[in-house]
């Protein structure tokens, strides 16, 4: 949630159209959304789909998101699919909780001895479960895996922060060995530049290094802060 | 002519969340710190979680969140003696205490203002249309 909040500030990024494929508002929210985003919530309601576009970026979360859920009991359709409650990316100013879930959950509150959820489960695939069978929630998010390894196909300099490519996280090792190695046409060799202070990632990604196609290099900052820094100066330099 | 400036896109870990909240749990320790900060209650309202984490894993802290949930959706077959685990109720039970724990712990940090760095990088991926890839 930490990347969604911060494009939200930017106001040039919204989680109704920003991750990437279009998710149904959740109808149960009674949460405390105020200004714009609840105007937004409201139109839609009324207007159906119908939106303008705010998102001039996406962010792709493969592992699901704590402001996406599914209802535990089948809407009026039948349908099962995850739903979007636009105020899981507003954290309330100074408060210990995501704003989604003082709504979602009955009592749920710091005092609360509820312990779970009674019908919005939060849509977090855990790794190694993305090839459970195929249902509406799985199709959901192979969309966005789809669209994730065309991004990483269509780029040429790819930064990987704080991501260690566990060995059991055979998932990601396929994606990137897809989107790394597929050709587009207009993409350079590749660069992939390791921000970690670990090495042995390091050495997990050089397995994707081939001569010509991948190149992985390991950011001289090893720090995610540092290597921000150093990457918004040649950003903000260049021409 | 000077070739066009690369394409970028950025691929996010855990680490990157740990680096805006200094202090935030990995994986590995994730269920420590929330029962340290009293999301995760064990011996109360999460016994059903707490007992397949001591049962599977030989700790109600000492575990993996990843493994764990990994663990608690992976359908294997279903036999009497794991009903009775409620296994979807303890992967509730994990949910929420995700949820909490990192509202105690991104909450304080996303409400007052973000490290510079971390607001001019959302800024500049607005700008200029730079996608991410989440793995966390």
């Amino acid at each position: 949630m930490v990347l969604d909040q911060l494009l939200l500030r930017t106001n040039q990024w919204s989680p109704i159209d920003g991750y990437g494929v279009r998710i149904p508002l959740a109808f149960l929210s009674a949460s405390p959304l105020t200004g714009d985003v609840l105007e937004d919530n409201e139109r839609i309601r009324r207007t159906g789909s119908r939106f303008r576009k705010v998102s001039n970026t996406i962010l792709l979360k493969l592992h699901g998101s704590l402001n996406w859920g599914t209802r535990y009991v089948p809407s009026a359709s039948g349908a099962a699919s995850v739903e979007l409650e636009t105020g899981g990316a507003v954290l309330e100013a100074g408060a210990p909780l995501l704003a989604s879930f003082a709504n979602s959950m009955h009592g749920y509150n710091l005092a609360s001895r509820v312990s779970v959820s009674h019908f919005w489960r939060p849509f977090i695939v855990p790794p190694n479960v993305i090839e459970a069978p195929l249902n509406t929630s799985q199709a959901f998010l192979r969309e966005i895996w789809y669209l994730a390894r065309c991004v990483l196909t269509s780029t040429d300099e790819i930064h990987v922060l704080g991501y260690s490519l566990p060995p059991s996280d055979f998932e990601a090792g396929a994606l990137l060995r897809e989107g790394l190695f597929a050709r587009s046409p207009g993409v350079r060799e590749k660069r992939v530049i390791i921000v970690n202070k670990d090495d042995n990632v390091l050495r997990r990604f050089e397995r994707f290094s081939r001569p010509g196609v991948v190149r992985i290099e390991a950011s001289p900052k090893t720090d995610a802060r540092d290597h921000l820094r150093a990457f918004i100066a040649t950003r903000t330099h260049s021409p | 002519m000077e070739p066009p400036p690369p394409a970028v896109c950025f691929v996010l870990g855990a680490g990157f969340s740990c680096a805006f909240s200094p202090g935030a749990p990995t994986m590995a320790d994730f269920l420590a710190r929330a029962a340290a900060n009293g999301a995760y209650k064990p011996e109360s309202d999460h016994r059903t979680l707490a007992s397949i984490a001591e049962k599977y894993f030989g700790s109600t802290r000492d575990v993996n969140i990843e493994d764990l949930a990994s663990f608690l959706v992976l359908d294997l077959g279903s036999d009497p003696a794991k009903e009775k685990e409620l296994r979807n109720l303890a992967y509730d039970q994990l949910i929420q205490i995700i949820c909490q724990t990192l509202g105690y712990i991104h909450g304080p940090a996303m409400s007052s203002d973000p490290a510079d760095e971390f607001s001019s990088f959302a800024t500049l991926l607005a700008r200029e249309g730079i996608p991410a890839i989440t793995f966390n």
